[in-house]
């Protein structure tokens, strides 16, 4: 650590020692037409190498000696700007980014810099825009960010039509999902067929693939860092879609021209309309909605405060019989206030919840489970442009955990009594400090840490600790809020870059990543009802290492874009839980877990067209994941479930003409690793199978097409409607959800082994409408 | 309205929502295991153990019986005695008393092997009765079985069923214990694949320790769709399948009423 903060020190003033007349350009970029700030804006010096990106507030500051400067400003999907500078004292520069009007501007647009994948310091990143990602296909025609996310190296889908994602060998609990700062703990709807992320109402998703920088903490495999739209500040604008499982509104405008905005996005689906129509299942439930809103105000040049909310719900039910719900709600505050023109200031606070519901009533019977996750947040971060070498981003963070895993409520009638566990309380803390250092102009880094502390508290319940067999080895009472004992971990973070040529580099990076907040899942799918635990005196913080090295290489003036990353990772305290563990409600759960390591180690690679009529990307990742458990596979590596030897994926969109766009989308990986019988026997009177190896089988391999067609019927100034068509699985591959095995029907002395396929074709329509 | 049932037949006929199919999977195979399954119950002097073994996935045969195996039950209390084959597979005791609070040992050799297994027979809680009760499940109607009994309180109690409808034995594992119900009337209820009225229902209550409720309910955990079925972990160990059960047994039968 003291090692550490020298060379910290070194670096940023080894560079400043030959110091002369400097002043600073500071500013926002905006979107010229919606008054939106625009992330990762390129303010580059002409002719020289220095050059430096807005932040996630549009902000950016550049120090430069006194002097006459052009600058060129770029963004995806903006006009090129050049903005003549007379440094001799402080600028501010308010810059309005335009979008192209004429076709012939396409090729100003376009030399953006696209060569951000070489130079960056940072590796195992991937940046999405929701509007690139409007053309593709999607099943049942719902445009889901997730599930093109997934269609990246290194990042795996849960499941057939999943929106639950595994990266680099982690589990779906190891991704911390971000919206406008809030974690989201249970990103999907409807089982999983659908995530809670709106893309209407999405501006920006970036997602780190374990090497994320120290800013951010708390998960081990990922970040996805999913930013809202703030809402047109300049025109008043309604937006929409008609699909044929959901319907989606888009309402934003200025409240106070150029200075307050708004946006409210809603969206439901109607599932339960189909099942009104039929007289069986006309009291059934099933639907999901969700809701983002969000303002934000421009209190002074300097100061500027959003707010925003999601809040999102499902409902599965069965008459007043059987109820199951489930959802998040997320809040954020922000305050932006640019210090001066050096040092901007974020503070936010952050309230984030997830809970579920099961009701069951029936006669004099009235039973209900539930359970939550309750955090409040707190952070303050200082980005400092110290010159035009180094950016330091520093700050802290509190989080507030209070989880509840699972509570009985019954009345008296109902034969149950009512169990009160007192939620687990914990506060997650943290200090971080990362810098962004041009050391030259091939070599970029960018290296930091974070200190992460977490303290559980006392919740004024019997808390236990458990022996090896699972059984209570101590039992303690701590005092509400008593500090019953704290885990320190240093997460140090670095990765470089070395551009040995224009447009080739090599980069490599190490990361150290802790998690507090664990998902104990035990079916073959993530489940709502999956219980959520945090660290405590019998579970320990999980902890990853990640090393990686990469080749990055763009062809044809940046047009193709080709990357080559390797990693391995280890992690610590890895949790499953015991066979025939009782999951529900149960306050000696931690008995029935079991901790212990894994690996996970692989290749990927992607080659992407980003210019033209024909853009897209092929991607391929070769991978192994790996857990050692005791008490599982009799003690031995065992590969986890998802792991993936192979998994390819192509996707391209061709625009036929302005007004016509086809695109088409192939996926194919090697099937899941299962547990499936080695050998059958009789206890009961019924067929049991038996097992030997844990995960030792593959399901079959799983392939699919997917196709689109969007067609832009009417573009006006007022008006716009479009039209997207779709094909998923467009040659009815019958791929396997799910293989069980049973006794046959005709010959009790037959087993037989039953593939079960979620999807065959599914055409789906959208009409989307906006009037501007 | 018409649009939509057109869409909903559309979806339907695209099998949109999941099908099945038997299909042939290489599955690997293992070296054959002994499977012991034995009972000591309360007030009985007569009581049964079956040893067979395992066969491969694909094996359509009836399960081997193993005849050469010497199987001996004991008490914590001196009494032992040597069983005796019965039939194939089957071997029995002919004056071993099973009382509650007793701890059992079973233990078989066979070729050169040695398995053994302790279960204790737990307190009897009564089982007095079944109540029928109706819950209405969509347009549907669920019948099911509240087994009456007042459970023991300050002790964890473990129940385990056997279900004959119309004689003809249920299959499946049907468990309950007291994790929400300690020391109260229970309201439980047994749910059949459809019990109608008319059908005469009869069901065993037993009273089993907590290794072998654990055992069933790995077992029950294994045919639903968990990530990764295992063996269930058996009072026996992991030398053989199985398990070793000292239990109580009462039963009661109802007919179903209208």
């Amino acid at each position: 650590m003291k090692n550490f903060l020298i060379l910290f020190v070194l670096c940023i003033f080894s560079i400043e020692a030959f110091a002369q007349n400097k002043f600073t350009i500071s500013g926002g970029i905006k979107d010229d037409a919606k008054g939106e700030e625009i992330i990762s804006a390129r303010v580059k010096v002409k002719d020289q190498a220095i050059g430096t990106n807005s932040n996630e507030y549009g902000f950016f500051s550049m120090t430069l000696p006194e002097g006459k400067y052009t600058l060129v400003v770029s963004a995806y999907g903006f006009v090129t700007q050049e903005i003549e500078v007379n440094l001799n004292q402080n600028v501010q520069l308010s810059v309005q980014m335009k979008n192209p009007v004429e076709e012939l501007e396409e090729v100003k647009v376009t030399a953006i810099r696209q060569d951000a994948n070489v130079k960056d310091a940072v590796m195992g990143v991937e940046r999405l825009d929701p509007k690139e990602l409007s053309k593709l296909p999607v099943l049942l025609g719902e445009k889901d960010i997730i599930k093109t996310m997934q269609l990246l190296p290194g990042v795996k889908n849960a499941g057939e039509g999943s929106s639950g994602f595994y990266v680099r060998g982690g589990g779906a609990d190891q991704n911390l999902i971000l919206l406008d700062e809030a974690p989201v703990y249970n990103a999907s709807h409807l089982l999983g067929f659908f995530s809670t992320f709106n893309s209407d109402a999405i501006k920006d998703a970036t997602l780190y693939k374990g090497n994320q920088p120290a800013n951010f903490g708390g998960r081990l495999s990922s970040v996805l860092d999913i930013k809202m739209n703030e809402g047109n500040n300049k025109k008043f604008n309604v937006s929409g879609g008609l699909g044929l499982i959901s319907s989606k509104l888009n309402v934003e405008g200025p409240i106070i021209k150029d200075k307050a905005s708004f946006l409210v996005t809603g969206r439901r689906t109607y599932a339960d309309v189909f099942l009104k129509a039929t007289d069986r299942f006309k009291d059934n439930k099933l639907y999901f909605y969700d809701l983002n809103t969000k303002l934000n105000y421009r209190i002074s040049k300097k100061d500027r405060i959003y707010l925003s909310g999601y809040f999102g719900r499902d409902k599965l039910g069965f008459g007043e019989t059987f109820g199951i719900d489930w959802g998040n709600a997320t809040a954020t505050a922000r305050w932006n206030r640019i210090v001066n023109e050096k040092l901007f200031s974020n503070t936010s606070f952050i309230f984030s919840s997830y809970d579920y519901k099961i009701s069951i009533k029936s006669g004099d019977v009235d039973f209900k489970v539930l359970s939550k996750i309750q955090d409040f947040n707190l952070k303050q971060e200082f980005q400092y442009f110290l010159n035009t070498r180094n950016k330091l981003r520093f700050g802290l963070n509190a989080i507030h955990h209070a989880i509840t895993p699972g509570q009985v409520e019954a009345n008296s009638d109902s034969g149950f009594s009512t169990t009160k566990i007192n939620p687990l309380k914990s506060i997650e803390s943290a200090i971080y400090i990362t810098n962004d250092w041009t050391a030259s102009e091939k070599i970029n880094v960018s290296y930091g840490a974070r200190l992460t502390g977490f303290s559980v508290l006392g919740n004024g319940s019997e808390s236990y600790t458990f022996d090896e067999n699972g059984d209570v080895a101590t039992t303690n009472t701590y005092k509400k809020n008593q500090m019953v004992k704290t885990y320190l971990i240093v997460e140090p973070r670095v990765s470089a870059s070395y551009s040995y040529s224009k447009t080739a580099s090599i980069k490599a990076a190490y990361a150290r990543n802790a998690q507090n907040i664990h998902l104990l899942s035990n079916a073959t799918s993530a489940s709502p009802t999956d219980v959520w635990l945090s660290t405590t005196l019998n579970t320990k913080p999980e902890i990853a290492d990640q090393a990686s090295i990469g080749w990055f290489k763009n062809f044809k003036e940046n047009a193709y874009e080709f990357n080559v990353e390797t990693y391995y990772k280890t992690m610590q305290n890895q949790i499953d839980y015991r066979n025939g563990a009782n999951t529900q409600a149960n306050e000696k759960l931690e008995g029935e877990l079991l901790y212990g390591i894994g690996r996970a180690y692989g290749l990927e690679m992607i080659l992407k067209k980003k210019t033209g009529k024909l853009t897209g990307w092929i991607g391929y990742t070769l991978s192994k994941t790996e857990r050692k458990i005791n008490g599982i596979n009799e003690n031995n590596w065992y590969v986890a479930k998802q792991d993936r030897t192979h998994d390819v994926s192509v996707v391209g969109i061709y625009d036929i003409n302005k007004k016509l766009s086809v695109s088409a989308l192939f996926v194919f990986y090697t099937g899941n690793a299962v547990t499936f019988p080695t050998g059958k026997y009789e206890v009961n009177g019924e067929t049991q199978f038996s097992y030997t190896e844990r995960n030792a089988a593959r399901m079959p391999n799983y392939h699919r097409l997917d196709l689109g067609v969007t067609w832009i019927r009417k573009n006006t100034e007022k008006f716009e409607s479009s039209w997207n068509f779709s094909v998923y699985n467009a040659y009815a591959r019958e791929n396997a959800y799910q293989i069980t095995f049973r006794q046959s029907e005709s010959d009790p002395n037959k087993t037989e082994a039953v593939q079960t396929t979620l999807f065959r074709i599914v055409p789906a329509v959208t009409w989307n409408f906006k009037f501007k | 309205m018409k649009k939509y049932y057109f869409i909903l037949t559309l979806l339907s006929a695209l099998c949109l929502v999941s099908c099945e199919k038997v299909i042939d999977v290489d599955l690997n195979t293992s070296d054959p295991k002994y499977v012991i399954e034995g009972f000591v119950t309360k007030g009985e002097t007569v009581h049964q153990v079956k040893i067979t073994r395992t066969l491969n996935f694909d094996e359509s045969v009836a399960f081997p019986a193993v005849d050469n195996a010497v199987v001996v039950i004991s008490d914590n209390v001196g009494n032992s005695e040597t069983l005796t084959l019965a039939s194939p597979g089957i071997y029995k005791t002919s004056s071993l008393l099973g009382v509650e609070g007793r701890t059992y040992t079973i233990t078989v050799t066979v070729e050169g092997k040695v398995f053994t297994a302790t279960s204790t027979l737990p307190t009897e809680v009564d089982f007095n009765g079944l109540d029928v009760i109706v819950f209405p499940f969509g347009v549907d109607t669920l019948r099911g079985l509240i087994p009456s009994r007042v459970d023991q309180a300050g002790v964890a109690n473990y129940y385990q069923f056997d279900i004959f409808q119309n004689s003809k034995q249920i299959f499946g594992v049907n468990l309950q214990d007291d994790q929400f119900s300690d020391g109260v009337q229970n309201e439980q209820p047994i749910f059949g694949p459809d019990f109608l009225p008319g059908d005469t229902v009869r069901i065993i209550q037993y009273c089993i320790d907590k290794p072998v409720y654990k055992y069933l309910f790995s077992i029950a955990a294994n045919t639903g769709s968990t990530a990764a079925p295992a063996n269930p972990d058996s009072n026996f160990g992991k030398s053989c399948l199985g398990y070793f059960s000292a239990r109580t047994q009462k039963e009661q039968t109802v007919i179903i009423p209208q």
